[in-house]
């Protein structure tokens, strides 16, 4: 089931009615495999007696939580995000047995931070919006000197959701070309810098940060062209 | 066992995948044992819906007529990374949200990524021959190749009428003209020779072609090719000869070679 098909089975039972029970089940048969792997990484000892729980857990995100305007696929929301929620919701059931694989931040310090906290998006401080704010301009001037052969197969590859092989086709070059262009010349410099600025201001890298300031930053520039113009 | 970080590759086919693939199991085994990998896909993710968002931007501003349409200037200057950041930052994020450009521009680098690789003149006018009869208003944009082929082929003794005439508002020594009595007629000249082409008003299919030699010349080989190559001798008298051709109309020539014999 791919993410379109996920979008529109989150419509159908968002909208209730005899359709939205069935695809409830179609959800749960398709994240079960999924779920199960998340649930090992976690506890392996208890991935089996949580497993029915779990995929409810994924359930409810995908029902309640899961943006697709954001334009997120849900499989990473899965990993990274209702991941979380299980790992947090277990440690709490389990309690001071504490026997949890992979304990949380601290040492099993259960009580910080609600499930609420752990939904994508979630604000981070003025701090870190600086932080964000700074990646963002740093990033506009990696894309910017980019070849516009990778600027291309980064528009056409993310933007447009063309494969290698459409792409090398519209380019004339062999779709492994592509698929190099786009990691090594494409997003390895992006990733690249991002990790360098962290190094550069003696901070842990921090997702959070990333993904904030990857959300928008072309935009940003989008509008500075645009007003010079 | 942890096993080996996976690649941005596998990261980036892993997304494409529908959820529930048996041939994720590798990777969520993987997924299940490794934050960093988990936070590289993150990080992917989000690029992707970062220029997603680009893109829906990007064609808000094209509908709304703030973000204008190429010209026929700027789509070599970008192919070949001659415009300053700037420039590019605007053009890509029109791009990003304009379809049109965006294939004209991918024509137009796939066009000159084949130039590059192809050797023979001939060939070269296919390709340029082709790219002005599917994209009429992007001509401005390959004339640069366009021009230096013809006089490339010029040089070797190979007068391209048909990528010349569409070229001759700007290729000097090509011109393409309708005479005042309602006659077709062309001109180009190659190193050695000057070639005109004349196919009288209401006659369809007959063509005269005039070569003059620059040169003391007996001979000359000659090939029209209009749907296929036809090579013959001519004689020259006071450097001149005249062919008459019935079957052909002048639109249709593609070239014609010439060679001192």
């Amino acid at each position: 089931m791919n993410n379109d098909e996920l979008i529109e089975l989150q419509r159908v039972i968002r909208s209730g009615g005899p359709e939205a029970e069935g695809a409830a089940s179609r959800f749960c048969d398709v994240v079960k495999d999924t779920m199960k792997r998340i649930l090992s990484s976690i506890s392996y000892k208890y991935s089996q007696e949580y497993l029915e729980w779990g995929v409810n857990e994924a359930f409810l995100a995908f029902r309640d939580n899961w943006d697709p305007e954001k334009g997120k696929y849900f499989k990473v929301y899965l990993w990274r995000y209702v991941k979380e929620r299980v790992r947090i919701a277990i440690a709490r059931d389990k309690g001071k047995e504490s026997s949890i694989d992979i304990p949380l931040g601290g040492d099993g310090d259960e009580g910080s931070g609600t499930i609420g906290d752990l939904v994508e998006d979630k604000d981070i401080s003025s701090e870190d919006k600086c932080h964000a704010s700074e990646l963002s301009a740093i990033m506009i001037n990696v894309f910017n000197k980019m070849d516009s052969r990778i600027q291309l197969i980064m528009v056409e590859y993310f933007s447009n959701r063309s494969t290698y092989r459409e792409i090398g086709l519209k380019l004339n070059i062999d779709h492994t070309t592509v698929m190099r262009n786009l990691t090594e010349e494409g997003i390895k410099p992006l990733r690249s810098e991002i990790e360098g600025y962290f190094k550069d201001q003696d901070l842990k890298y921090d997702s959070e940060v990333v993904l904030k300031s990857l959300g928008n930053f072309l935009i940003k520039r989008n509008i500075d062209n645009e007003n010079r113009t | 066992m942890r096993t080996e970080h996976k690649t941005i590759e596998e990261l980036l086919l892993y997304l494409e995948n529908p959820i529930g693939v048996e041939d994720d199991e590798t990777i969520e085994n993987h997924l299940a044992e490794c934050d960093e990998c988990v936070s590289d896909l993150s990080f992917l993710d989000s690029l992707r819906a970062g220029l997603q968002s680009y893109s829906r931007y990007s064609g808000e501003l094209v509908k709304a007529g703030v973000s204008t349409h190429l010209t026929n200037i700027e789509i070599p200057g970008y192919i070949n990374d001659a415009c300053n950041d700037d420039e590019k930052g605007r053009i890509v994020s029109h791009l990003a949200g304009c379809s049109s450009c965006l294939e004209d521009v991918f024509t137009v680098k796939s066009l000159i990524t084949q130039l590059e690789r192809e050797s023979s003149l001939i060939e070269k006018s296919y390709l340029i021959s082709k790219f002005i009869i599917g994209h009429p208003t992007r001509i401005g944009s390959v004339e640069k190749e366009g021009k230096s082929l013809v006089r490339e082929a010029a040089r070797v003794g190979i007068a391209m009428f048909d990528i010349g005439r569409s070229l001759s508002f700007s290729f000097e020594g090509a011109e393409a003209s309708k005479t005042d009595h309602g006659e077709e007629y062309r001109k180009m000249e190659t190193a050695d020779f000057t070639i005109e082409i004349v196919q009288p008003a209401g006659k369809e299919s007959n063509v005269t072609i005039g070569v003059l030699a620059k040169g003391n010349l007996a001979n000359a080989k000659i090939t029209i090719c209009a749907e296929e190559e036809r090579t013959e001798i001519v004689s020259l008298e006071n450097r001149r000869a005249i062919i008459n051709k019935k079957d052909i109309q002048a639109e249709a020539i593609r070239y014609i070679k010439i060679e001192k014999v």
